[in-house]
């Protein structure tokens, strides 16, 4: 009787502690997803026809701790529900989960109204029929919407001329050129405004390298991004790089190989010469850090980069030193530049109507815009005195301790109705309007690429640009030995293959046009 | 006849209980979704989900044997695959060996819990350790060991592919083989004294006695742990070939395996079905080779095998 006594306490012991091991494995699994789940569900009765409020789920990227995030829903819920009668739930996802979770909530059929997407899985979503076509709300839920962003921003958004996402207004266009340290410039007697071409940054490379020996000259954006990629863009890449238009998208419709033209070859070889200079990074393939904190220790004098303004007030935050920039490659607008991030809806979506008034509130209204970009008046950002739109933190609130760190203004709607904030150039929307306006539109803008034909293609040239575009890209290797191998191996690959039907689907979207 | 043998099975009752959630947790993680292995052969749509969206037979597959990267990855998966196995068994089993012949037992916990450490570490501190010593700029071995030695020149290591299957095959040696040897040690200690007594009787010398009684006694674990690690022939650490190499392109020839090609060559894309295709190519060849090699082991000495 004992025995059996015993052995009846030891089973449900272990039964109790398998169940609890299991229950609290659940919450750090899926937290963000199940909590936020839970908290929909409860918040309201989703029901359209009473004039009950409609709860609609937004996702969007999230770094950090936003611990405040319901509160700031809480705000932006009450704008909307006297507007459009619509509460808002925000679910933030970091950047390196947000693949996995927005493809496991829309595969899952779980609540998801609006989400913002990238433009390098635009298409290959759409082809998988991640979103709905929102054609039928342009002319009526989202009739301002389609003013304020204009027929040309709109057409990035569209796939064989329907319409799934509207990019978010923000730098619709991107200049590239270099960032320098202002105090060395100047140093040296040079100034920013005259370096327009290369060859000024030759001169200008070659007077400070022999004063500062032990300083690097240049660099791109981390390891990722190269100096030809970032200082000499002036082609229209059509989604991936594979397979370009020449000359920012103004001459003609030929789709062609950028790797192997004469013009690719020039610039490596002024790349090598750097590199054999010392002026480049050397660890530069394998370097993790950042342009801005070589800067900041000290090791780097200046960077290429994309430009747009009150770029230099940016770098100058993050690497703690005056930074001027030059523009050597004019601003020009692509359908990559322009649908770096749209919104969608998602097939999953309850309420598209709803969801799609809230998306001309986004683009319309500017109380909605800081509500979401800033957090709440007076707990996130103050006004800052006697200016109409400068802002800056409470007393006592600072970047460590903020509720609402999210300083993503640029996925949110239209940026340009948002607040500026302090040390940045109160009139920088202004100024990044007259930019975008400005800028030169590529004549494909509004093409997408589709690669589903070509996926294995693509998979394989994926893995041979990794391994050779970035060493070849800052001059680390011989230029005449590794070329040519780079170019049989994107053959091998199958870019022609690429090539050719990047054509013909660029023809095709021509004969609609 | 039936009541007793019922009888018989009712003793084992309780640790059938305790079993259960280990096997509901099995049976629910790792057998149920292989009903999602379907995805390999089929174009995912969202809108129609996994059992609506259409076949497309082995298109999916195309990508790993297309290209002539596809038999570098192949080759560099296979060799490296097989020399850890042999390099990290035979490290393994002289060390344990050594360790169970001190005397102290202080001492033998203190080196156990050293080698098992790096075991441990994450990989990625793994690979900033590598790159403290391989580093070009600043590294250990161009800055301070080279001059040492009276060598003039400094190796650019992460730009030369030639070295890292070296390289590789070191890092891994030493994060793996603690955890190897502390499992042969066990056996090693689980072998009855009576033998040695018996050998020391007989006259036997050190190295005798380690070969004809110890390995002997060791050979059905080292057996075990040799065909398990076959079983993940294809499969390799993403770690040690993505981090380690700090994915840097020149070492592409000889650090690019099948999990690196696939994850370089799909993370634009998100192809669902590509990517499950590629695993369930890995977990098939394992599944095979693991079959082959138990047939192959139940042949030569049938106690030894697996199953």
């Amino acid at each position: 009787m004992k025995k059996t006594l015993l052995i009846v306490a030891l089973i449900l012991t272990l039964l109790t502690m398998a169940a609890c091991g299991n229950g609290s494995s659940n919450p750090s699994g899926s937290t963000p997803v199940s909590a936020d789940g839970e908290a929909g569900s409860g918040a309201s009765t989703p029901d359209n026809n009473s004039g009950e409020p409609v709860t609609l789920v937004l996702a969007h990227f999230g770094g950090g701790s936003l611990p405040d995030t319901d509160i700031v829903a809480e705000n932006l819920s009450s704008i909307t529900e006297e507007l459009i009668n619509v509460r808002i739930e925000l679910l933030p996802i970091t950047f390196a989960a947000w693949e996995q979770q927005i493809n496991l909530m829309v595969s899952g059929g779980e609540k998801l109204d609006l989400v913002h997407v990238m433009m390098n899985n635009f298409s290959t979503d759409v082809a998988k029929g991640k979103f709905l076509a929102i054609d039928q709300y342009m002319d009526n839920e989202a009739k301002e919407l389609k003013e304020v962003v204009g027929d040309a921003y709109l057409s990035a958004g569209q796939i064989d001329g329907i319409q799934y996402g509207v990019p978010s207004i923000r730098d619709m266009a991107a200049s590239y050129g270099v960032c320098f340290r202002k105090d060395l410039l100047e140093k040296y007697g040079f100034n920013a405004d005259d370096i327009k071409t290369v060859e000024d940054l030759e001169a200008v490379y070659e007077v400070v390298s022999a004063g500062e020996p032990d300083m690097y000259m240049t660099y791109g954006q981390g390891n990722s991004i190269s100096i030809v990629n970032q200082l000499l863009t002036s082609r229209d890449d059509l989604g991936n790089g594979f397979g370009v238009l020449l000359n920012r998208g103004q001459d003609d419709f030929n789709v062609v190989n950028w790797f192997s033209t004469d013009e690719y070859r020039g610039y490596l070889d002024m790349v090598r010469d750097w590199y054999l200079k010392g002026w480049i990074v050397a660890d530069a393939v394998t370097n993790t850090e950042s342009a801005t904190t070589l800067v900041k220790g000290g090791q780097l004098f200046s960077f290429c980069t994309n430009l747009k303004p009150g770029y230099d007030k940016q770098a100058g935050l993050s690497s703690g030193y005056e930074m001027v920039t030059s523009t050597i490659s004019p601003a020009f607008s692509t359908t990559t530049q322009v649908g770096v991030l749209s919104w969608c809806l998602p097939i999953n979506c309850e309420y598209p109507s709803e969801a799609m008034q809230f998306m001309n509130l986004m683009y319309t209204n500017a109380d909605v815009v800081n509500a979401f970009d800033w957090g709440v008046e007076g707990v996130h950002y103050v006004k800052v005195e006697g200016e109409d739109n400068l802002i800056t933190y409470p007393e006592g609130v600072n970047e460590s301790n903020t509720g609402w760190g999210l300083n993503l203004g640029w996925i949110f709607g239209n940026q340009l109705l948002s607040y500026v904030w302090e040390g940045n150039d109160p009139d920088l929307y202004v100024k990044l309007k007259e930019f975008n306006d400005t800028a030169i539109i590529s004549k494909a803008l509004g093409f997408q690429f589709d690669a589903t034909n070509v996926k294995n293609e693509v998979a394989a040239l994926q893995n041979v640009t990794a391994e050779y575009r970035l060493s070849l890209e800052y001059g680390m290797v011989d230029v005449d030995e590794n070329l040519p191998k780079f170019l049989q191996a994107l053959e091998d690959a199958g870019i022609n293959k690429v090539i050719a039907e990047k054509q013909a689907q660029l023809d095709a979207w021509l004969a609609l046009q | 006849m039936k009541s007793s043998r019922f009888r018989k099975a009712l003793r084992f009752a309780p640790l059938m209980v305790m079993a259960l959630p280990g096997l509901a947790y099995l049976l629910i993680n790792n057998y149920i979704p292989m009903a999602g292995l379907v995805v390999a052969f089929k174009n995912y749509n969202y809108a129609q989900g996994i059992w609506g969206s259409e076949w497309i037979g082995f298109k999916n597959f195309e990508y790993l044997f297309a290209t002539k990267d596809a038999f570098v990855i192949t080759r560099n998966t296979i060799l490296y695959n097989v020399g850890f196995i042999v390099i990290n068994t035979f490290v393994a089993v002289v060390v344990a060996i050594v360790l169970s012949e001190i005397a102290k037992r202080v001492f033998n916990r203190i080196y156990q819990t050293v080698i098992l450490l790096p075991y441990l570490i994450s990989i990625v501190i793994v690979s900033y350790l590598v790159f403290a010593f391989l580093s070009a700029d600043v590294g250990f071995i161009n800055k301070t060991l080279f001059p040492a030695l009276g060598i003039d020149k400094s190796i650019a290591w992460y730009s030369e592919a030639k070295y890292w299957p070296v390289i590789l095959n070191i890092v891994n040696l030493w994060k793996g083989f603690g955890y190897l040897t502390v499992i042969y040690l066990s056996s090693i200690v689980g072998i009855d004294k009576s033998y040695y007594e018996a050998a020391q009787l007989d006259g036997a010398s050190k190295l005798q006695t380690i070969r004809k009684i110890t390995i002997p006694l060791i050979v059905p674990v080292i057996t075990m742990m040799v065909l398990l690690s076959i079983g993940r022939i294809f499969y390799s650490d993403f770690g040690l070939f993505y981090q380690v190499p700090m994915n840097s392109g020149m070492l592409y020839s000889t650090t690019n395996v099948i999990d690196t090609y696939v994850y370089r060559g799909l993370m634009q894309l998100g192809d669902i079905g590509m990517s499950a295709a590629a695993g369930l190519y890995q977990s098939l060849v394992g599944f095979i080779l693991v079959m082959v090699s138990n047939l192959v082991v139940r042949k030569l000495s049938p106690d030894n095998a697996l199953f």
